[in-house]
């Protein structure tokens, strides 16, 4: 019994230590991002999905360090995968629309600025409360 | 019984921290380079033609702001000099193109007034209303080539500052100027706007 707890423990252990690191690599990568040094953030992102956080914000977070390095498509492509993995996200679909328009300036963007930020503002409050 | 009431202080410590979370975003601003720079290099010449002030409140005229930022910033970013453009120059059928590039445009002001409340804190609580100004600045600019009178760069920009006060004009159309010109500079030099992301946390 001593040594199923023992092992269990370990296994906690280590599976704790993998996720703390992946998180403080996607942590740290936004704190890059934030002070503008997209290369390093894209760098640390990509260890952090390579280690297994498949997560929406982390292809959000891609997506947005490749389109300040100019590669439009590659952009597009994860923030698909982002979309496709948190369906329902406005900031997503926000992002989307706004590449959309940096690929093609002629095209009407899908949402209205000024409204769209005030209904997303509406429900963080909602989902807060 | 102390299960219970332990068990009911965690789900309400869990509530009140959930409540205080931040939003789940950080905005960040990447830069989306345009494709229209202006080649300074290739003209001789450059001159300012003072641009157009418009609906400016009375007791303030922002000319000697606009024209220090045209004669004495703008030639240092773009590393060439920019003259007055005077009036009793050589006609502009006698250039050649490539040979002078005229600046100038157009800068508007639109003022409008409101009453908010301002509740000033005390034994008395006195609730006062306050006249406020949202102030919207446009500026109209274009670099012309004067031979061939073609625009080789237009823009319009806006700007615009809400809850402004109505007693510090210099300091409003300062405010508004500067990002404006910010702005202005960026897309002149190629470096081109900044655009918002949502970076999710």
């Amino acid at each position: 019994m001593k040594q199923i707890t023992l092992i269990l423990l370990v296994v906690f252990f280590l599976t704790g230590c993998s996720a703390n690191r992946v998180n403080t690599e996607f942590k740290f990568g936004n704190k890059l991002a934030k002070r503008g040094l997209w290369k390093e953030a894209y760098y640390r992102w990509t260890r952090a999905l390579k280690a297994g956080d498949d997560s929406a914000a982390i292809h959000n977070n891609i997506a947005i360090s490749l389109e300040y390095q100019n590669k439009l498509a590659e952009a597009e492509a994860e923030y698909q995968k982002a979309l496709k993995l948190s369906p329902g996200n406005e900031y997503i679909k926000r992002n989307i629309s706004r590449l959309k328009k940096r690929m093609n300036p002629d095209i009407e963007s899908d949402f209205e600025e000024k409204k769209d930020l005030k209904k997303m503002k509406k429900k963080d409050k909602r989902r807060r409360k | 019984m102390r299960r219970a009431i332990i068990i009911v202080y965690a789900v309400v410590i869990t509530f009140i921290i959930g409540s205080c979370r931040t939003q789940p975003v950080n905005i960040v601003r990447i830069p989306v380079k345009s494709s229209t720079t202006i080649d300074f290099i290739k003209y001789k010449d450059i001159v300012y033609d003072p641009v157009k002030v418009e609906k400016f409140p009375s007791e303030y005229d922002p000319g000697p702001s606009i024209d220090y930022f045209f004669l004495n910033e703008l030639p240092k970013t773009i590393k060439k000099p920019i003259r007055r453009y005077n009036s009793e120059e050589k006609p502009v059928s006698d250039l050649k193109e490539g040979e002078l590039l005229l600046i100038g445009g157009e800068i508007s002001l639109k003022i409008k007034e409101r009453n908010v409340i301002d509740e000033q804190k005390g034994r008395k609580k006195r609730r006062i209303f306050v006249k406020i100004e949202n102030w919207e600045l446009q500026l109209e600019i274009f670099f012309r080539d004067a031979a061939t009178g073609k625009n080789i760069f237009s823009k319009k920009l806006k700007e615009t500052y809400n809850g402004a006060d109505r007693k510090k004009p210099a300091y409003n159309f300062e405010f508004l100027f500067r990002k404006i010109t910010e702005k202005f500079v960026r897309l002149v030099m190629g470096l081109g706007r900044l655009e918002t992301r949502y970076l999710i946390k």
